[in-house]
């Protein structure tokens, strides 16, 4: 009987680990693909899948400088492409139009570095069109319960992530969320 | 209630809402459990420990809701209705002015923030904590080409002018405080980017303790903590409470970019032993005793605040410095005498004559406290000094007829008159207190009476009139023991009855705090101190303390043209001691004027509350003193307001019209998206995991 258990707790831990561990992998591993993705992309400005079953697409990139940081942005704010990279939500729109764009990312993984990112920092999102360059002007921490992203006619990048970072579990309704216009 | 707030929408409701929220919610904590109540062993609640520490580790940094209580260094708050958030504007530089003159500081700070954001903004908020012991007396906040100034009105004047102001919509405010010393005033409109320029001075006096002087400026910038309520229980928490709690929070990057100086002229009147800052790096030059300090880190991160401590060297005598500042006519002079390094025991006979409170209001643990605090006092007493005990609750009683010498068979009897005390009845204190002061006080004997009480008392106008003519040549002395006692009274009382009052709160340090007031009862450095002038003055305090080892006495006082030197005397263990002062620094010191004119207004506006005035014109007299006074050193007091008024009313209403035309509401909103999840949510799932493994380890282990 003491042996069952120890062995359920060991099979049920393990699995954890390893679930969390996937995850991981698959949120890492899946930037190289991404990345080969993106630079055919910016070699014939087509769409490229990073792997064949894929239904998403790079979109563009984003730099921030000063913390030397950047992510591959996808297609569609899926839950399932946001495991793989960060995503542009798809009725936002693009860098470079007169319309909000809206990017948003995990806080445990791709978009860890949304916290060090301060005001007055410099945010390039380079499309395959060219580079555009943000200035952030305002940090929010919202409630997602009782607020929408506006998307409004105006040239600025909004990126959004969970809040608090550190927090462990999952699900939770408050949003960091950062303001950028274009300069 | 809450509802209607939040439809307002107005930041200092919101803020005095979650203050209130704050202070009434405290109770609904949950206490910690035992671990046995729970059928634990030690190998479960080691294991729980460890996993709960992981939890906890992700946890705590959490950001905290936004209230008063955090606002620990200046900020400029505010509310924005189009984007429906609170927040604080960038803090681009502070930097803070200070002239020290002994022990006054006069501070001022000039802080410059920005609005760095495309929006206008409707409604803000300066909040500046100032330090205990201070007093603002000045304000001036330019926002592009407004001003608006902080002046000094009677208060009805004052509540006029802000009406006037509010009607007109224009900013107005009369500085309010929620907390102590926090000083808060309101701006309107800010445009888009644009600067905001906050100059605010006050006057602190800064305090003698264990041989050094601190000074103080308010530049830690504090973690601030989730509150547990929000992590744990929101079940208990209303809908509505709940709603409040998730209004957005303002942005926390308020202290980015900031540039600060600091620059202090110091005139500590004492060559000094030491000058340090205690956190930061600074520059310290000096020139004929005029010391200066400058920060040289200006760009800083700051876990603590700004403090400079000093040393003034002392001898072997008590040592006096002397500023003066000539104003109008008038010249005031600030005497500060410290102790000398080593007090001695005196070899002077002592009288002392403890009163103990056993009415109603100390039954309990303060009852037990009081009576351990006596006790005690007798052993501290020698064979040769006389002492009596009174108790006083409805009546009085005492001990003996007449003091007594301390002698074995008089403390067994004391001992057994104290043992037998019971708290009941009601607070009759001036009984008590005429019988310990009727007695005329014995030739070579320095009489000090011990008051144990929580002062509980509602005729103190009257007792401190019959303490003041019946005190003569004895010292009062009062203890407050155990929590909140009427301080008010206890410290009055002491001042009038040239002794001291200690507050002994934890009642576990009774003895301690019996210690050192023994310690210092037989050891004061100089009594019956004693100033010439040389000329007619306004003094204050009225009546000069007694010199301790543990406390300096200062005295402010105004005259028309001073001599420029004094004459000190006082009684140093029954010998007199004399000596004379010159002036240190001659017409040119700041701050003296106002802080004789702060004691002033504090001794009358006692005298007014007090109702220690004999008919209505009296009355009105004290009321027209005070209000002249403060007018005058344009202070704040009972009869006058600090306003802030629109100084450029037609800019301002200029600015109103474009904030209303230039709202961003030109920004139509096309459409709406969802917030993303925003974790992926690997590290719980990591953390379970281990916990199983560790769960199944700690079963293999264990013991059949």
């Amino acid at each position: 009987m003491r042996r069952i258990s120890i062995l359920l707790l060991l099979v049920l831990g393990c699995w954890h680990i390893s679930g969390s561990g996937y995850m991981l992998a698959k949120a890492y591993l899946s930037q190289y693909m991404i990345k080969g993705a993106w630079e055919e992309t910016l070699k014939d400005k087509g769409q490229h899948k990073p792997w064949s079953w894929a239904d998403t697409y790079p979109v563009f990139e984003l730099e921030i400088p000063r913390i030397d940081k950047h992510s591959y942005v996808l297609e569609g704010e899926s839950g399932r492409n946001m495991a793989f990279s960060a995503t542009h939500t798809s009725i936002s729109g693009m860098p470079g139009e007169n319309k909000s764009v809206i990017v948003s990312g995990h806080r445990d993984s791709h978009f860890d570095y949304l916290q060090h990112i301060k005001l007055g920092d410099e945010i390039i999102a380079k499309g395959k069109n060219g580079s555009f360059y943000y200035r952030v002007v305002e940090t929010q921490i919202v409630d997602s319960k009782q607020k929408n992203i506006l998307i409004k006619s105006k040239n600025e990048l909004i990126l959004t992530t969970c809040y608090p970072f550190d927090s462990l579990n999952t699900g939770g309704d408050l949003r960091y969320v950062i303001y950028a216009q274009s300069v | 209630m809450s509802k209607k707030l939040m439809e307002t929408k107005n930041i200092r409701h919101q803020l005095e809402w979650e203050y209130q929220k704050k202070y009434n919610n405290q109770h609904t904590f949950q206490k910690e459990k035992k671990y046995k109540g729970l059928g634990l062993n030690w190998r479960d609640v080691v294991i729980l420990a460890l996993a709960l520490f992981f939890v906890g580790m992700y946890q705590v940094q959490a950001q905290d809701f936004f209230d008063l209580d955090d606002i620990d260094t200046g900020m400029m708050l505010l509310y924005n209705e189009s984007g429906n958030n609170y927040g604080a504007l960038t803090l681009l530089s502070s930097g803070y002015d200070v002239d020290i003159t002994g022990i006054v500081a006069e501070v001022k700070i000039t802080q410059t923030f920005k609005n760095s954001s495309q929006n206008w903004i409707e409604e803000g908020m300066y909040a500046f904590p100032v330090a205990k012991n201070a007093a603002v007396h000045q304000m001036k906040l330019t926002i592009g080409k407004r001003m608006i100034e902080g002046e000094i009105h009677e208060k009805e004047q004052a509540q006029q002018i802000y009406d006037e102001a509010k009607s007109q919509g224009l900013a107005a405010s009369i500085v309010k405080q929620y907390r102590p010393n926090l000083f808060t005033t309101d701006v309107a409109n800010i445009m888009p980017y644009e600067k905001v320029t906050v100059q605010v001075s006050y006057q602190q006096t800064l305090t003698y303790d264990a041989g050094h002087i601190d000074f103080r400026l308010p530049l830690a910038i504090k973690s601030r903590y989730m509150q547990e309520k929000f992590l744990a229980d929101e079940n208990s928490l209303s809908s509505e409470e709940l709603n409040l709690q998730d209004t957005n929070l303002p942005q926390t990057s308020v202290f980015d970019n900031q540039y600060r100086s600091i620059k202090i002229n110091l005139e500590a009147g004492f060559e000094l032993s030491e000058l340090k800052s205690l956190y930061h790096d600074v520059t310290i030059d000096e020139s004929n005793g005029l010391q200066t300090i400058k920060l040289n880190d200006t760009q800083l991160y700051d876990k603590n605040d700004f403090v400079m401590r000093w040393y003034p060297t002392t001898g072997n005598e008590p040592l006096a410095a002397m500023f003066s500042e000539k104003i109008d006519g008038d010249e005031f002079v600030l005497m500060m005498l410290l102790p000398p390094k080593n007090t001695k025991k005196i070899t002077q006979k002592r009288e002392v004559v403890f009163i103990i409170d056993t009415s109603g209001s100390m039954h309990g643990a303060a009852m037990d406290a009081a009576k351990d605090a006596l006790l005690f006092g007798l052993t501290q007493i020698n064979e040769n000094d006389k002492f009596n005990v009174i108790e006083f609750n409805s009546f009085a009683r005492e001990l003996f007829n007449q003091s007594q010498n301390a002698s074995p068979e008089n403390l067994d009897q004391a001992v057994d008159f104290i043992s037998a005390l019971k708290s009941d009845g009601g607070t009759n204190m001036g009984p008590a207190l005429n019988l310990a002061m009727e007695d005329e006080v014995l030739d070579e004997y320095l009489k000090q009476i011990i008051f144990i009480t929580d002062g509980s008392v509602g005729n103190e106008a009257q007792l401190f009139k019959q303490i003041s003519q019946e005190i003569a040549n004895a010292r009062l002395f009062t203890i407050a023991i155990g929590q909140a006692p009427n301080n008010y009274f206890m410290s009055k009382a002491a001042l009038i009855g040239k002794g001291t009052y200690s507050n002994i709160s934890n009642l576990s340090e009774v003895d301690e705090g019996m210690n050192d007031l023994f310690v210092k009862l037989s050891s004061p450095a100089l009594t019956d101190v004693m100033v010439e002038w040389g000329i007619d003055v306004e003094q204050n305090p009225r009546v000069i303390p007694d010199l301790y080892s543990d406390q300096p006495v200062i005295v402010t006082a105004r005259m028309k043209d001073f001599e420029k030197h004094i004459l000190l005397s006082g009684l140093a263990d029954k010998t007199i001691w004399s000596q004379p002062f010159n002036l240190n620094k001659d017409g040119d010191s700041i701050g003296i004027a106002k802080l004789w004119a702060r004691n002033q207004i504090e001794d009358l506006t006692d005298d007014y509350m007090l109702g220690s005035y004999a008919s209505e014109t009296d009355e009105q007299l004290i009321k027209e003193q005070i209000t002249n006074i403060a007018l005058k050193y344009h202070l704040v007091s009972e009869f006058t307001s600090l306003v802030a008024v629109d100084k450029t009313p037609d800019m301002s209403r200029l600015v109103a019209i474009q904030a209303k035309t230039m709202k961003p509401e030109v920004e139509p909103v096309l459409a709406q998206a969802m917030y993303p999840q925003g974790s992926l949510g690997w590290k719980w799932q990591m953390m379970i995991g281990l916990i199983f493994i560790s769960m199944a380890f700690s079963i293999r282990r264990r013991p059949r």
